[in-house]
């Protein structure tokens, strides 16, 4: 059985989100298909406003919105404009806010270095954060832990060491409320590289 | 571990009646995307081949499936019904976390090392040594000293083990001494029958390498693997042009191979 013309290209478009397969996609069409009509317009309006209405801080990267000249972040005069920490999206902007306890500035790269992906140094804001060097005492390195995260955070501080700034790269080691017997062997190693007096 | 991609188990799946199969596979990380909903697709290259599977809520930190990092050499448990496109993985063991390849002078060379063995495999049934060779390559390149030698010396013996290295011990026209590599035939040639296929110095499909650069070539695709490692070509950059023709060539588009700065 073919579906109506509009459903298919719901589906299809509802498909290309990132994480949504087609399975999902169509669930969700039928989901959408069965709310009231305001529902569904208060959802697509929600989508335009955040398209026409977001961009990007023209400082660290971070969203912000079309009005506003820089981020919150960035607009915040309270907050420690010697203290820079870099982050590989958005995203990792908020997890940081949410744990309440950084009071610096931020740097958003927008992806990390993935040679087979066609990322490099090029393809990220680093341009922008050698030119906001200045007055800059320390730079957090935060990206992931991953080996991509990771090879991006040494590449920046070599590269920030030649600009003459300090750099220092979050701790690593165990979640909090895990046993230590469950923890993976690569994150006990570090937490006993990297302990600390006590 | 011998890769026996042993079954593990078999039963019915309880919502539909259809055959699940446990299964234990020893394998390199080639590739790693994570998705926003926290999972991860990951393409693995094992001795019987390269494959793609997903870890549900592999981006949470510290939790099992956050082993399957980049270029980890890991054990996965994994389970596939017979109509999905993916595999399940379900616990990731790490065999050897390779930290030094995360420097800056060692990460290009892995990034090559892993597209170029993904590209080499897609579809094409796989020597088992494919999957040692990356292994080597990936360990040389944590612990040893001058990663582009080895990333040269591995990547020519990846080609040579897919069947596309070229064989430049003679010229292919008059078996006298090489000067060129002609890159469409992957052979060599003399000066005098490089002219005469339409090759100039340079030219597209002919690449003037020199008597000495083409015996270190043939030493990197055919000789020792410890020695291609430990006594590298004396021009570097001449090699990775020659490599970097070769591949586009031959292979394809290598993103980590155009992205390398020689």
């Amino acid at each position: 059985m073919r579906f109506p013309a509009p459903l298919v290209t719901l589906i299809r478009e509802l498909g290309r989100l990132p994480g949504i397969g087609p399975k999902s996609a169509q669930r969700l069409a039928f989901h959408l298909f069965n709310r009231p009509t305001s529902d569904v317009e208060a959802l697509a309006q929600a989508l335009l406003d955040a398209k026409h209405g977001l961009d990007r801080c023209p400082v660290c990267f971070h969203v912000k919105s079309k009005d506003a000249p820089l981020c919150a972040v960035c607009e915040d005069p309270r907050r420690d404009a010697a203290l820079v920490c870099v982050v590989e999206q958005p995203a990792d902007v908020l997890a940081i806010e949410r744990s309440g306890a950084y009071q610096g500035r931020y740097h958003v790269l927008h992806g990390v270095l993935s040679p087979m992906h066609g990322v490099g140094p090029d393809e990220l804001t680093l341009d922008a954060l050698w030119a906001r060097l200045d007055g800059i005492e320390e730079v957090v390195l935060a990206t992931s832990t991953t080996v991509e995260g990771e090879a991006t955070a040494m590449y920046l501080a070599r590269s920030l060491h030649e600009h003459g700034v300090r750099t220092s790269r979050i701790a690593y080691g165990l979640p909090v409320g895990g046993d230590l017997e469950y923890a993976d062997e690569v994150t006990l190693g570090q937490a006993i590289a990297h302990r600390r007096p006590f | 571990m011998p890769d026996a991609a042993a079954s593990r188990g078999a039963g019915a799946d309880g919502y539909t009646g259809r055959v699940r199969r446990t299964q234990v596979r020893d394998a390199l990380v080639l590739r790693r995307s994570p998705l926003p909903s926290g999972d991860v697709v990951a393409t693995l290259l094992s001795p019987t081949g390269t494959w793609r599977a997903i870890a549900r809520k592999g981006r949470l930190p510290g939790g099992n499936l956050a082993r399957l990092s980049l270029f980890h050499d890991v054990t996965v448990q994994f389970w596939r019904r017979n109509d999905d496109d993916l595999a399940l993985i379900t616990q990731v063991q790490l065999n050897g976390a390779l930290a030094g390849l995360a420097r800056p002078e060692a990460y290009p060379y892995a990034h090559l090392l892993a597209e170029l063995a993904d590209v080499l495999t897609v579809e094409q049934p796989v020597d088992e040594r494919c999957y040692t060779l990356v292994a080597s390559g990936l360990r040389g390149l944590h612990a040893h000293a001058d990663p582009e030698a080895v990333g040269l010396a591995y990547a020519w013996r990846l080609l040579a083990l897919a069947g596309v290295a070229p064989d430049v011990r003679a010229c292919a026209g008059c078996g006298g001494e090489p000067s060129h590599l002609w890159i469409p035939a992957g052979q060599a040639r003399c000066a005098a029958c490089a002219a005469g296929v339409g090759g100039d110095r340079d030219a597209d499909e002919a690449l003037f390498l020199g008597r000495e650069a083409l015996a270190e070539l043939d030493a990197l695709v055919r000789g020792p693997l410890a020695s291609a490692v430990h006594h590298p070509p004396v021009d570097r950059a001449r090699h990775w042009r020659a490599l970097r023709r070769f591949v586009r060539w031959h292979v394809g588009h290598v993103r980590a191979l155009e992205a390398l700065p020689c």
